[in-house]
C-alpha cells in the first residue's frame, strides 16, 4: 500500500477543486424565470423490488430481489445517494434439492457535487461508468427482458475512489457527454473493487433521439488489461420504438454484442386497453470466447464457448412503476442448444422522507 | 510503476476537471459581463448582444428524448420530489444543466 498517501492526495484535490469551485458556482447560479420558483429537493427512500423465474433444460431458477436506493439531497449542489441490493437464487438442477443463496452487496454510495453546468465530480463508491446497461439499464424495472445481456458480465461492476462527469450541450442539437473515472481496490465483502480506471464518452443528438458512445477501461491489479466498449440507443419518432445495443471487447474474457428492439403497441387497432400497455421486446446477442479465456466477473458469468441467443420477450405495464414480463429464448452453442423461459415482476416505489409542499 | 500511474490519473483527473470548470465559469462569466452591457446601457441605448442568443431548450422534447430513452414515462411526484430525482438523473444519464432544469420546469408547472 505505497500509493496510499497518493490516493488520499488525489481525493483531496478533487475535493478541494470541487469544493471551491462551488462555491464559485453558487454565487453565479441565478433563477431563469422570475415567475417560475424552482422546487428545492428533499430527501426520498426509493428502490425497486421484484421476482423472476427462469426455466431450461434440466434446471430451475427463481431470483427475488430487492433494492432500497436512498437519495439525500444538501441543497441544489450536492446529492448523496445509494443502493443496496439483496438479490436470493434458489436454483434446482433435475434430481438435485434446491440450492439456496442469498447476495448482499452495496451497488453505490456516492456524493455527488454538480460544480458548475458542465462538471459533476463524484466520490465514493458508484456503478463503474462503461457503456449504458450497468448505469442506466440494469434496474428491474428498466430493463425490458428481466435477463441480462452476456457480454455485460464485463461491465457490470462498482468502483470504489472518484469520477468527474457532465453533459455538455454544444449547439442546440449537439450534447456530448463524459464520465472519468478511478478506482482504488477493495476487498471488502459487500463491497469490493477491482483497482481500475477509464471512462465514456457519448455524443446525443436530441433531435434525432440519438446517442452512440464509446467506454475504456483499464485494470489497474494483477494481469492489466483494457476492455473497450462502443454503445447506441435509437428512439424513433414516428413509431414507439426504441432501439438499444452494446460491443464490448477485451482480450482475456472474450468480446460480443446486444442488440435490443422494443415496440409499444400502442398502434394496435384492437383490445387498445391491453396493447397501449404492452411493450413487445426481440434481443439478438452473440458472444465469443477467446482461446485463453479466464471467465467473468461482476453480477453474471459467462459461458464457457461462444454463444448466440435470441430472445422474444413481451411486457404489460399495470402503471409506470408496476410491470410483468416473459420471455422465451434460444441459446445456440458448441456445447448444447437449449430453451430459456423467463417470468417476472417488477415494481418501482417512492416514499418521500420530507414535507413534499 | 503503479506509483507512477496513479501520479498520471491524479494530473490527469485535475487537469480535466480544471479545465472543464474553468470552460464552465467562463460561459457565465460572459454571460454575465454580456448582461451587464446591456442593463448598463440605459433606456436610451438598446442592448448589445454580443453573443447570439442561444436557442432555448423544447421542455416536451427534452422530456421525450432523454426520459424515455431508458424508462416508461414515470408518473407525476410532488414538485419537491421532482427535484430531487432529477438531481439523480443528471448524474445517471449525464444530463445538460439546460435539459435538467427544462425537465424539472415542465414536470412541475
Amino acid at each position: 500500500m505505497r500509493w496510499s498517501w497518493k490516493l488520499k492526495l488525489l481525493l483531496f484535490c478533487v475535493f478541494t477543486l470541487a469544493a471551491g469551485l462551488s462555491l464559485h458556482a453558487q454565487e453565479q447560479s441565478s433563477t431563469e424565470s422570475p415567475i417560475y420558483k424552482e422546487p428545492s429537493p428533499i430527501p426520498i427512500l426509493t428502490g425497486y423490488s421484484g421476482f423472476q423465474a427462469t426455466f431450461q433444460p434440466g434446471q430451475q431458477q427463481l431470483q427475488p430481489v430487492i433494492a432500497p436506493i436512498i437519495l439525500l439531497p444538501l441543497g441544489r449542489r450536492v446529492l448523496i445517494e445509494g443502493e443496496g441490493e439483496f438479490e436470493g437464487d434458489y436454483t434446482k438442477a433435475t434430481g438435485q434439492p434446491w440450492v439456496r443463496h442469498w447476495s448482499k452487496g452495496l451497488e453505490y454510495l456516492q456524493a455527488n457535487i454538480f460544480v458548475n453546468r458542465d462538471l459533476t465530480v463524484v466520490g465514493g463508491r458508484f456503478l463503474t461508468p462503461f457503456g449504458i446497461f450497468n448505469e442506466r439499464l440494469h434496474p428491474f424495472w428498466i430493463k425490458n427482458v428481466f435477463i441480462n445481456p452476456i457480454v455485460t458480465a464485463l461491465e457490470m461492476d462498482s468502483s470504489t475512489g472518484g469520477m468527474l462527469r457532465g453533459g455538455i450541450r454544444l449547439a442546440p442539437d449537439l450534447n456530448i457527454n463524459y464520465a472519468a473515472f478511478f478506482s482504488a481496490a477493495s476487498t471488502l465483502k459487500w463491497a469490493d473493487a477491482t483497482r481500475a480506471a477509464g471512462g465514456r464518452f457519448g455524443i446525443f443528438l436530441p433531435k434525432e433521439r440519438l446517442e452512440i458512445g464509446t467506454s475504456f477501461k483499464r485494470q489497474l491489479q494483477d494481469e492489466h488489461f483494457n476492455t473497450y466498449g462502443a454503445d447506441i440507443t435509437w428512439q424513433a419518432k414516428k413509431v414507439p420504438l426504441d432501439l438499444r445495443g452494446e460491443y464490448v471487447r477485451n482480450r482475456l474474457q472474450g468480446s460480443g454484442y446486444w442488440l435490443e428492439g422494443a415496440y409499444r403497441l400502442r398502434q394496435v387497432s384492437f383490445a387498445r386497453p391491453f396493447f397501449r400497455k404492452s411493450q413487445a421486446v426481440v434481443r439478438m446477442e452473440q458472444f465469443f470466447v477467446p482461446k485463453s479465456a479466464t471467465g467473468g466477473e461482476g453480477d453474471s458469468e459467462l459461458p464457457d464457448v461462444s454463444t448466440q441467443r435470441v430472445l422474444f420477450g413481451w411486457n404489460y405495464y399495470f402503471t409506470d412503476a408496476l410491470k410483468i414480463g416473459a420471455s422465451y429464448g434460444r441459446s445456440f452453442s458448441s456445447e448444447r442448444d437449449h430453451n430459456l423461459w423467463t417470468i417476472g415482476i417488477a415494481y418501482r416505489w417512492m416514499i418521500p422522507l420530507g414535507g413534499t409542499k | 510503476m503503479r506509483d507512477r500511474t496513479l501520479v498520471r490519473i491524479t494530473l490527469l483527473l485535475l487537469f480535466l476537471s480544471g479545465g472543464i470548470a474553468l470552460a464552465g465559469t467562463g460561459k457565465h462569466s460572459k454571460k454575465a459581463q454580456s448582461t451587464n452591457t446591456a442593463s448598463s446601457a440605459g433606456p436610451k441605448n438598446l442592448p448589445v448582444h454580443t453573443k447570439p442568443v442561444r436557442k432555448p431548450i423544447d421542455p416536451d422534447e427534452a422530456y421525450k428524448a432523454n426520459c424515455a430513452r431508458c424508462h416508461v414515462e414515470p408518473r407525476k411526484f410532488s414538485e419537491r420530489e421532482t427535484a430531487t430525482v432529477m438531481l439523480h438523473m443528471r448524474v445517471r444519464s449525464n444530463l445538460t444543466e439546460e435539459e435538467t432544469k427544462a425537465i424539472l420546469k415542465y414536470l412541475t408547472q
